[in-house]
């Protein structure tokens, strides 16, 4: 099947598609009788939920301020976790038939408890992914995974084949082998896609079924060679952060609006998505496992604890590929494992002599104007 | 409500053995280097004892955030972490500790004078993590291994949360026998990796003996802490939170079974001549949350002034070798991995909620204070659920405020009055219902 229309078109309909984000999987829902769960970023093997027939949809900030889920979570916790609880108090997740939190960051855990009470017909499901990078760490995630795949089965009342498996990881490594696919483009010619658009084609395939996306994907690379965009001068720069929850829109298009190219990103909602595929021949569950670990050491994370790992080398070594001239931290307010990192992300820029702004992304944006002027002053600096 | 400002906590005199083992403790750790012992950092559960019996010295991440705290000597290690670029949202006990950690590896800046506890604590041969039910606590190791220059030896032991899968519930259940056996089987690598680290075969005996006082010492303090639901209560949960240190970084150390023999002792003598914790006690209070180590004799006294004693909480009823009965000296390691396990952070919520009504009912509270410890966010994270549930099954009601463990700055004092004069105000309404 192909996708009729232009880049522009197939990037509006993304767009269409990304501010609803929850629409298509009820649609979905509807049409195929089957059951969709809720997965909170960053870390959840989505793979083996699509292989029970399920849905996975990724639960996305959302730009609504939080209001009813004030009664449920303290003000100090982050964007994501506070505006999921949102979510839910508002009903806007009704039509999950489960959700699934994990023990990576102490927010989700949080917000999932919360939502075990307000998601009282949900099945509430824990995946248990340790941290660390020890001989036996893959085996212990292989554990989790097995554990996690029980408690799915028992849900769906399927068991799951390891075929099933395979198949399902070969359709999520067609989608992030099409999007790294599209950051090859943009690698030659940057202005192709600017970062929204970038964060939108991840955002969407989180949210709608792999193969429809993939559907989407491959029409948009055969047009996209053809979209015509103006190729202004401008200063290259590399995104950083945000883990969880999307940049928000208007922040990544004030940076493009003060004269800066977007080159290179490790966002969740971008390069860290798609970075790394699953090995396709080993066992299932394993090959799975192995891949939290392999990810990790292409685009480090964190929340892994893992000390073979060094993002702060990671970012300068990325700009370096990417010829990225200064480096924007968007950091949530409230997250742990960033705040953990800076100082070590920003002493190793120091002493590379790379130029960083540390932008905090609170959920209530307060004042984008005075944040407008610290972005122009910071791509304007010689 | 009238407030009589005279009226002060009565607090339990032994606490001063605590204070004499406490100095004790840090005065060896600053020397331990001297007296030729390895160092081990550490953070999260008590696990001194698996350090100590292959004699070697151990900080403890939380423990020692608190002692700075205490001796007035938290605000230069979180000024100079601030100044690295840690947010002042970071968890107020690792960046306390990553202060002194950049005392000790970069030295202390000229402009700063700074408290001996902050500044002349030894550098780690190594980091042991024990973390339950919070992921900032292996990212705060990370975060010192890291400003260590990658060098130290990092060992981290993966508590499993308990989130109650499939039934499963306290001490019960196929997740928490797996779990258990998972734990026992990393506290089986942690002693192979202290055996390598130290050179020499692993003292199992010496072990198991720090391991029987650990659970002698774990079952005085549980008995002492029972013996409160008399009322009025002969102790609080103040006193209580000066008693953590012999069961949490001075576990097993020498002398804490006499310090927790005498102040049973002194409970008893205080049921027995009804000597009360505050001179009046008119209504009993469940302290949920962390505690705020800068406030609390103000704390104490405070709640005094109101007639409400703070009988029971979480963080001191919940943890710290609360399942005395399940160690085995002789086998300990099951015993340890089900107490650390089944502690306060690392159970899921509707296991809490069901252990924090329990604990409601014994102690016969009346209200709850929710101490919502700004950077503490595995405690708070369940609060908002806990006041709900315990108003609708319990009819317990609840007040809430903003505080941190050892940064003051979280504290806004009017707010803090207001919200429990509020809580008392409504619990005195309900009792002349
Ligand atoms: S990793 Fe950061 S953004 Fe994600 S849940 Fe944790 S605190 Fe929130
Ligand atoms: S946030 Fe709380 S539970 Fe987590 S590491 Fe800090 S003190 Fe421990």
């Amino acid at each position: 099947m192909k996708i009729k229309g232009s880049a522009d078109e197939i990037l509006n309909n993304l767009a269409e598609i990304t501010d609803q984000p929850y629409e298509k999987a009820k649609e979905w829902k509807k049409l195929s009788g089957s059951k969709v769960i809720g997965l909170f970023p960053m870390h959840f093997p989505e793979e083996l939920i699509h292989a029970a027939r399920i849905l996975p949809v990724l639960l996305q900030e959302s730009d609504e301020p939080v209001t009813a889920g004030h009664a449920y979570y303290y003000p100090f916790f982050c964007g994501l976790s506070r505006s999921v609880i949102d979510q839910a108090a508002k009903g806007y997740l009704d039509f999950l038939d489960g959700f699934m939190a994990g023990d990576y960051c102490i927010q989700v855990v949080g917000a999932g408890e919360v939502l075990g009470v307000l998601l009282r017909k949900a099945n509430s499901m824990f995946f248990r992914l340790p941290v660390g990078n020890q001989s036996w760490t893959l085996a212990d995630i292989t554990q989790g995974l097995k554990e996690i795949k029980r408690d799915i089965e028992t849900f769906s009342g399927e068991e799951i084949s390891d075929e099933a498996i395979r198949e399902s990881i070969r359709i999520y490594n067609m989608n992030r082998g099409l999007i790294r696919k599209l950051y090859e483009i943009k690698s030659l010619n940057p202005w192709i896609l600017n970062s929204r658009e970038i964060v939108t084609i991840i955002k969407s395939s989180m949210v709608i079924p792999k193969d429809e996306h993939n559907t989407i994907l491959t029409s948009l690379l055969q047009v996209l060679p053809n979209r015509k965009v103006s190729q202004k001068e401008g200063v290259r720069v590399f995104v950083s952060g945000s883990l969880c929850g999307a940049p928000k829109y208007d922040i990544l298009s004030m940076i493009e609006q003060s004269g800066a190219i977007v080159v290179g990103d490790d966002l969740f909602h971008g390069y860290r998505y798609v970075s790394t595929d699953i090995n396709e021949e080993m066992e299932p569950l394993e090959a799975i496992a192995a891949h939290y670990l392999e990810k990790n050491k292409d685009v480090p994370c964190p929340t892994r604890c893992d000390p073979t790992t060094d993002w702060p080398q990671y970012l300068i070594d990325s700009m370096r590929k990417h010829e990225a001239e200064k480096l924007v931290i968007l950091m949530a307010k409230y997250c742990e494992p960033h705040m953990f990192f800076y100082p070590d992300i920003k002493e190793a820029l120091e002493k590379a002599g790379i130029p960083h702004l540390l932008i905090e992304m609170e959920h209530e944006v307060v004042s984008l104007e005075a944040l407008r002027t610290r972005i122009e002053a910071f791509i304007e600096m010689k | 409500m009238s407030v009589q400002e005279t009226k002060k906590a009565n607090r339990l005199k032994s606490g001063k053995m605590v204070n004499k083992l406490v100095n004790e403790y840090w005065q060896d750790l600053i020397h331990a280097k001297e007296n030729g012992k390895l160092v081990v950092y550490t953070t999260g559960l008590p696990i001194g004892p698996f350090m100590a019996a292959q004699d070697m010295a151990w900080i403890h991440g939380e423990g020692y955030g608190a002692r700075v705290a205490a001796r007035h000597e938290e605000k230069e290690p979180q000024i100079i972490a601030e100044r690295r670029g840690y947010n002042r949202e970071l968890c107020s006990y690792a960046r306390t500790q990553l202060g002194c950690v950049m005392f000790a590896e970069r030295g202390v800046p000229d402009d700063m004078i700074v408290g001996p506890i902050a500044s002349e604590i030894p550098t780690p041969d190594a980091i042991v993590t024990c973390y339950p039910g919070c992921s900032s606590g292996p990212q705060w190791d990370w975060a010192i291994e890291r400003l260590f220059g990658k060098k130290i030896p990092w060992f981290n032991v993966v508590i499993p949360y308990h989130y109650g899968r499939n039934g499963s519930s306290y001490m019960s259940g196929q997740e928490f026998e797996e779990e258990v056996a998972y734990v026992k089987r990393q506290f089986e690598d942690l002693i192979r990796f202290l055996e390598e680290l130290s050179g020499r075969p692993y003292n199992w005996d010496k072990f198991c003996e720090l391991m029987a006082v650990t659970k002698k010492v774990g079952k005085l303090r549980m008995e002492a802490m029972e013996m409160c639901k008399a009322k009025p209560s002969p102790a609080s949960f103040f006193d209580w939170s000066i008693y953590i240190a012999p069961v949490n970084y001075l576990t097993a150390w020498p002398g804490t079974v006499e310090c927790l023999e005498a102040v049973k002792a002194e409970v008893q003598e205080r049921i027995d001549n009804n000597v009360s914790a505050v001179p009046n006690e008119k209504y009993r209070l469940f302290w949920e949350g962390i505690m705020n180590w800068n406030k609390l004799g103000w704390m104490a006294d405070k709640f005094a002034s109101f007639d409400a004693c703070v009988v029971a909480g979480r963080y001191t009823h919940l943890a710290f070798w609360h399942e005395p009965d399940a160690i085995d000296p002789e086998n300990p390691l099951e015993g340890i991995a089900i107490n650390h396990l089944e502690c306060q952070l690392n159970l899921g919520y509707p296991i809490t909620e069901e252990r924090m009504m329990k604990l409601c009912r014994d102690y016969s509270i009346d209200g709850v204070i929710l101490h919502g410890a700004r950077t503490c966010r595995s405690f708070a994270r369940s609060h908002y659920l806990l006041a709900e549930s315990l108003s609708r099954k319990m009819d317990i009601s609840s007040t809430m405020f903003e505080g941190d463990m050892v940064d003051e700055s979280f504290y806004q004092d009017e707010i803090v009055n207001t919200r429990i004069e509020a809580l008392l105000e409504s619990l005195d309404a309900k009792k002349n219902r």
